[in-house]
């Protein structure tokens, strides 16, 4: 049932009235906003696309399936507002079975400038589940045999992921906390140090802190899967060795391919590998880019699904768009402090701004070209069969108590 | 005992004094003498079938341990852990229960409780340890309720006794029910934003922001819940509404004059707006002058005075009980959950725990078993152990 969803017409808050009960915002379109592309095949390639999207499980291991509005100069206000609308249509256009949302992360900024506040990741993860259980298309992903079940049923089943964990403070205790909100991913820091651990942005790396191996401990007892994407090298190596579990890098990249602090250097991505990790493929504006493609698109995405495939193994390998229906690159300036948007890209080569990624401009999009690509350049049934989905569901089996 | 039960503890999934601090508990199943109302064959048999054949919901408790020794309640609360009786669950004949978590009691960070942060804390780590087992099903639909039967297991449901912590934020009701809470009383004994609790000498009604948190509610599919409002506030409550309401844990004043029972006019408004009354079983609530110690009898005095008052379409049981002392708990937390002004009145005797509606189990069980003693018809056995609170479940959810 992977292409036909049963969507049922709903719309973000529409058991509310508009602009009485909250304030509504002109969204672009989910898909559309920009021109879309996909890739090219010939019809025997068209045909086995429909099958693979048909038979396999697809997961995202981290999108925003969000909208933000079309005038951006809205975006603080939009945020402040704290109801983050979920694109239900446009996620019945794509081909995805699992999304792991990665909910309002560096721009969770509703009650306070910096943002990663306790209550306000609170309000966000009540806000988006209590919109969520207004609806029948997308389910709550609390297990793997929801993820089957999804599949099986037309839906898709949304996993709420926490990017950083900045607002566990020094309580251990709320990752119990979050887990029993449906929390089923936590990120160890966001690209700035927390009490757990150093963020990519710092000069110096500290490692796992004493808090940090501790919450590593309580992860594993929990069972919450454990991301360090925007976690510093050191301290993403000492997660590794702490854990007793595979853990995820959902959305980077290989540093060896481009120069960038958000990209992981080869030894962290051999080392998420050897311990029964994945890693998923990010497209986030400006983020996997290559020598050879300096104009990000999906080539110099999928330079790097190859480069790290080749590198650790066809086992260890999925993808986390890192996308929103929106103009992406017009909120990493607008929230570009927030973001450490800039220590990300330090010491990087000269690139192209691009307007959009080609290709892979919104979850849809980028669910769709990934098994285009797939098929194009020739992998096999098996092949993609995990890095669609299977490779994640292996280490979630594992993971997921 | 429930075949879906498979002799998971709370909390198991971590290492206890090392994780969290442990204490020793109460005993879930026969902690005092239990008490079973005796019965005749035939009646036994027709108690099994009841069982067997109905949804037997109850739409007010409590059900968690307590400490052996309850002078150390304090500490356990504040340690942020309560842990739910799976095994006193087990032997209930119960298919659905309206958890309504520490309410008064939920002091985790603050000395007069109610903090948002605590009762978040309070809801995330008590679903969390949901999350580590499956004879307790996470409730957040009618669904689950037919799926906890046909499993035997038990649908549970988050309610919170009182919307002190939204405080001034209407979205916070879309949050707390996101985060599972399906059911939230206006007030506890204590007034706030919204309104007036039971305890005030003057009744404010419903507040113009306790009028905009009901039409939240009614927008959200949040269940709405007077007991322990003031009379006048639950009277607008119910006026507001769109949806009916209930009163999920109370008696009957007529029966015994204290604020912590209803009026005759207010439960009359309830059952007329379609909404459903349960009856009260904490320790020195449903006391009656033919029952003044508080026993099954004096319970079911209530019950059927208000099935009288208000038609047997608009009855349940709401038995409040939980695995423990409940009468040391009171004294432990007068002063927080008001005791002395929900009780003042009529002087009764003092009972050590209620016979017969003991905990959240012995309850279950008596409540059938009494019906079927005093020769109720299936159909309206049916009704108050669960077709009342589904009939009206069904306008109010979602």
């Amino acid at each position: 049932m992977g292409l036909y969803k049963k969507y049922d017409g709903y719309v973000a808050y529409q058991y509310l009235e508009k602009d009485k009960d909250y304030k509504g915002f002109k969204y672009p379109k989910g898909v559309g906003r920009v021109k879309e592309y996909y890739i090219p095949l010939n019809e025997e390639q068209e045909k086995r696309v429909q099958e693979i999207a048909q038979k396999y499980i697809v997961i995202s291991l981290h999108d925003h399936p969000v909208l933000f509005p079309e005038d951006l100069s809205q975006l603080p206000e939009y945020i402040r507002e704290g109801r983050q609308s979920a694109d239900y249509e446009a996620l019945s256009k794509s081909y995805l079975d699992v999304v792991f949302d990665n909910m309002m992360d560096g721009v969770c900024t509703i009650s306070s400038k910096s943002g990663w506040k306790w209550n306000d990741v609170l309000h966000d993860l009540g806000m988006r589940l209590c919109d969520l259980a207004h609806q029948s298309m997308v389910i709550r992903c609390e297990k793997v045999d929801d993820m089957i079940r999804a599949h099986k049923e037309g839906k898709i089943a949304l996993v709420p992921v926490i990017e950083g964990a900045a607002m566990l403070e020094n309580e251990v205790d709320r990752v119990d906390i979050l887990y029993g909100f449906g929390v089923r991913m936590m990120g160890i820091t966001y690209s700035e140090s927390n009490s757990l651990g150093s963020g990519l942005k710092e000069k110096n790396d500290g490692g796992l802190t004493a808090l940090g191996y501790k919450v590593v401990e309580r992860m594993n007892k929990v069972g919450m899967a454990i991301d360090c994407s925007h976690v510093g090298d050191k301290t993403t190596m000492d997660v590794i060795n702490a854990s007793t579990k595979p853990i995820f890098l959902s959305h980077c990249g290989a540093r060896s391919l481009w120069n960038s602090r958000r990209l992981k250097p080869d030894d962290v991505l051999k080392a998420c590998a050897d311990k029964g990790g994945v890693i998923g493929i990010e497209a986030a504006p400006h983020t996997t880019l290559t020598v050879n493609n300096t104009n990000h698109s999906i080539e110099s995405f999928m330079e790097h699904f190859e480069y790290i495939k080749d590198l650790v193994g066809i086992d260890h390998v999925a993808f986390g768009p890192d996308t929103l229906y929106g103009d992406h690159v017009g909120l990493h300036h607008a929230f570009a402090a927030n973001l450490s948007i800039k220590s990300a890209h330090e010491g990087s080569a000269e690139f192209e701004e691009v307007e959009y990624v080609k290709g892979l401009e919104n979850p849809t999009e980028a669910s769709i070209n990934i098994v285009r690509w797939l098929v194009k350049h020739n992998y096999s049934d098996q092949d993609i069969e995990k890095v669609l989905g299977g490779n994640i569901i292996r280490a979630l089996n594992e993971i997921w108590v | 005992m429930k075949k879906g039960y498979k002799g998971y503890k709370s909390y198991q999934y971590l290492e206890k004094d090392k994780d969290y601090k442990g204490f020793e508990l109460a005993k879930e199943i026969d902690r005092v003498e239990p008490y079973l109302i005796p019965l005749t064959p035939e009646d036994e048999k027709r108690v099994e079938n009841i069982i067997k054949n109905n949804i037997i919901i109850s739409l007010h408790d409590h059900p968690v341990t307590t400490p052996a020794n309850i002078n150390e309640l304090l500490d356990y609360e504040r340690e942020g852990r309560e842990c739910t009786a799976y095994e006193g669950l087990a032997h209930s004949c119960l298919d659905v229960v309206f958890d309504n978590m520490m309410d008064g009691t939920c002091i985790i960070g603050s000395k007069a409780g109610w903090k948002w942060n605590d009762v978040i804390h309070d809801m995330g780590i008590r679903s969390c340890d949901i999350a580590h087992q499956d004879f307790l099903i996470r409730g957040s639909n009618l669904d689950d309720i037919y799926k906890a039967k046909r499993e035997d297991k038990i649908a549970w449901f988050i309610s919170l006794e009182s919307a002190t912590m939204i405080e001034n934020e209407l979205d916070r009701i879309d949050i707390l029910y996101g985060l599972g809470a399906r059911m939230m009383g206006i007030t506890y004994s204590e007034s706030n934003c919204l309104g007036s609790g039971l305890k005030e000498k003057n009744d404010g009604g419903l507040t113009a922001f306790g009028r905009k948190a009901v039409e939240r509610m009614n927008k959200v599919g949040m269940a709405i819940d007077v007991s322990h409002s003031g009379d006048k506030t639950a009277i607008d409550t119910i006026n507001v509404s769109s949806k009916p309401i209930f009163i999920t844990h109370i008696g009957a004043r007529a029966l015994w004059n204290m604020k912590r029972l209803k009026p005759d006019d207010v439960l009359k408004a309830c059952a007329y707006k379609g909404g459903v009354i349960g009856i009260e079983a904490a320790p020195h609530t449903t006391i009656t002058k033919n029952h003044p110690s508080h026993d099954i009898e004096s319970f079911m005095e209530h019950f059927e005075y208000i099935k009288d008052l208000v038609g047997i379409d608009h009855v349940a049981f709401g038995p409040d009980a939980l695995y423990g002392d409940h009468v040391g708990l009171h004294n432990l937390f007068s002063s927080n959950m008001s005791i002395a002004e929900n009780t003042s009145g009529e002087s009764f005797h003092k009972v050590e725990y209620v016979k017969g509606i003991e905990n959240p189990t012995e309850a279950s069980h008596n409540i059938v078993r009494w019906l079927v003693k005093h020769g109720y018809s299936e159909e309206d056995i049916a009704k108050v152990l669960g077709k009342n609170i589904i009939r009206v479940l069904k306008e109010v959810w979602y």
